[in-house]
């Protein structure tokens, strides 16, 4: 990406929000990457007594959960869930927002219409009820996880492309390049898409944020995989000792408020910095 | 983001059909869309349509199972089960709950108004305390106040309104003891007339607090910018000139014309509320939809959640309606034409 958007890295990182949360999202990625190696262990084995304090023993450096688990192990797992999950979904949903919204865009007509009805009625139903219905049925796992949240998130993208495509559709470069006789497909792919895609990447890294907090509130009422600890499923197993122990909810709450935040905040400094005459408005 | 076309605030009264007869009628191929969606969920779930709805509540006799597979028309082409069930759907049939033994449309409306008095007082709390926060931000742009709630705005997009929820129950009920942590009355004791209503209330304030927490900052955001927008506007010079206040100015003047985006971003928020309704009730055991969403999903009742899914998007576009007759309430430019001929 640096090589198409020449200094977008320096850019970014001289911007406030967007540089914040550039760091931000390095810690975590460390976290995710180093922590298995630092702690080794599974998330799911009794490591300690159970409802151990954060710093009572430097074992268990961030205590254990009511099973005896420890925490510090299980939010590394987590970080490295939400991240897959977020991350994997958000690019199901934004290839499936940038095709809906470039073939609506571009053809016009009765098949843009068709589309929009179709991100119409995606964005009436509660989307979170929807994801709850589709991995209920489809049976919880990290893979419906993905695909529900994917299903559910494209709306916004699509709109975003197509809002994009109808905007560049009438520039004299792309009636060049259709007088030239370049195909619908090649005049789309080579054309259009390359120039309506930096918003996207913006709005795919707040997709993302969303994404996370999505997979925490599935797993967080039972519907996470019951193979992987994700943050939401240690705040979900917490509350039975929410008042005792409620620093197994409060901290995988304070590392899932910090993931979405260094996504929102980059999301802002993406936006900023890929379409400044946005900025303007 | 611009949500779902719910605010066509265009004035074709072309066929002089009544504006709100005109918007029911745009509501057809929403709830088609919906039963589709459903209908689609059930052919491509694991199993055949009967395992979904019965087997897996695992409550249903073999015999029930036989006589469900029978009224389904199994056997029969899948578009002549698309039309039974769209059929079905049509006359509110919701199918039955075979965990707890009920119709499901009777289990939806009996945890409607409980989700519909959240829903409510979370977004009024939403609205006006929004409205305050942001007027006092745009009033001294970058004062501590204005930064305080850009601060706070861009934290309330990041937590998640679950564990917002759960840390206000170990604050305010268990560690200063303040609020009821869950439920909504005291269980066992019979209030009548203002005892109960206060009892209501006190079970209300953290779950309708803890929903609206994002709305709030939402709002807040927007009167800010929409009150700056304004400030500007010859209109408000005019006023100045004439020699009114300036809290006249900003009430009066510059205020109600930060109310329409307001309103127009209440229409696009329906299905979020409702969706953030699930998270909070579940929290707080607030005996709505949302709870009975978690209940169904317990006890893996899929046509029970099947029918919430499908209720609930009812009530997004009833929600949307309603959204519209405010917006024409708010900006008699919208009225349509036929009112004018």
């Amino acid at each position: 990406m640096s090589t198409r958007h020449p200094g977008l890295l320096r850019r970014l990182l001289t911007h406030r929000q967007g540089g914040a949360g550039l760091l931000l999202l390095l810690a975590i990625l460390l976290l995710a990457a180093a922590g298995p190696l630092l702690w080794p262990g599974d998330p799911w084995e009794m490591a300690a007594p159970p409802m151990l304090w954060p710093g009572e023993d430097a074992a268990n450096p961030l205590g254990s959960d009511v099973m005896g688990r420890d925490l510090l192990t299980g939010l590394v797992s987590g970080a490295r869930v939400s991240l897959m999950v977020g991350l994997v979904s958000t690019l199901i949903a934004a290839v499936l927002g940038t095709l809906i919204g470039a073939v609506g865009g571009y053809h016009g007509g009765r098949i843009d219409a068709a589309l929009m009805r179709l991100t119409e009625l995606f964005q009436t139903v509660p989307t979170f009820v929807l994801a709850v219905v589709l991995v209920a049925v489809f049976r919880p796992s990290v893979a419906t996880a993905v695909l529900a949240i994917g299903i559910v998130s494209w709306p916004a993208t699509a709109r975003l492309v197509r809002a994009q495509v109808l905007s560049l559709r009438g520039r004299d470069f792309i009636l060049a390049a259709e007088t030239y006789g370049m195909g619908t497909a090649r005049l789309l792919w080579t054309q259009i898409l390359p120039n309506a895609l930096p918003p996207v990447i913006a709005i795919s890294s707040l997709t993302i944020a969303h994404a996370i907090q999505t997979e925490a509130a599935l797993a967080f009422l039972g519907l996470g995989d019951p193979n992987v600890m994700s943050w939401g499923t240690i705040i979900g197993g917490g509350r039975e000792q929410l008042v005792e122990a409620w620093y197994v909810c409060g901290l995988s709450g304070i590392a899932l408020v910090v993931t979405v935040l260094a996504f929102n905040l980059l999301g802002e400094g993406l936006n900023d910095c890929l379409n400044p005459h946005l900025r303007s408005q | 983001m611009a949500g779902a076309g719910t605010l066509s605030a265009a004035p074709a009264a072309r066929g002089g059909l009544p504006p709100l007869l005109r918007r029911l009628l745009q509501v057809v191929p929403v709830l088609f869309g919906i039963a589709t969606l459903n209908f689609l969920i059930l052919q491509l779930a694991p199993g055949d349509v009967v395992d979904v709805l019965a087997g897996e509540a695992g409550a249903a006799t073999p015999e029930t199972m036989a006589a469900l597979r029978q009224s389904f028309g199994l056997d029969q082409p899948v578009w002549l089960q698309y039309l039974r069930y769209l059929g079905q759907l049509a006359s509110l049939d919701l199918g039955h709950s075979y965990r707890l033994n009920l119709p499901v449309r009777a289990l939806i409306l009996t945890r409607l108004p409980p989700t519909l008095l959240l829903m409510v007082s979370a977004l009024l709390l939403a609205i006006v305390l929004g409205s305050l926060a942001g007027i006092l931000a745009a009033r001294q742009v970058g004062g501590w106040l204005d930064t305080l709630l850009s601060g706070v705005t861009l934290l309330s997009y990041a937590v998640p309104t679950f564990w917002l929820g759960l840390m206000a129950i170990v604050l305010f009920s268990a560690r200063l003891g303040w609020l009821p942590s869950g439920g909504m009355l005291t269980i066992g004791a019979s209030h009548d007339g203002l005892a109960l209503l206060q009892d209501l209330a006190a079970h209300l304030v953290l779950p309708a607090v803890t929903l609206s927490t994002f709305y709030l900052a939402v709002y807040a955001r927007l009167v800010r910018s929409a009150m700056l927008e304004l400030h500007g506007a010859d209109f408000i010079r005019t006023a100045r000139a004439k020699g009114a206040g300036e809290w006249r100015i900003t009430l009066h003047h510059a205020f109600r014309n930060a109310l329409l985006p307001m309103v127009t971003m209440a229409g696009y928020q329906a299905a979020s509320l409702l969706s953030g309704a699930v998270l909070v009730e579940t929290v707080f055991s607030w005996p709505g939809l949302g709870r009975l969403a978690y209940e169904a999903i317990r006890t893996r009742d899929l046509n029970l959640l099947l029918g919430i899914l499908f209720f609930s998007s009812i009530l997004v576009v009833i929600v949307n309606i309603a959204i519209d007759g405010v917006y024409r309430l708010v900006d008699p430019r919208v009225a349509p034409r036929a009112r004018r001929a």
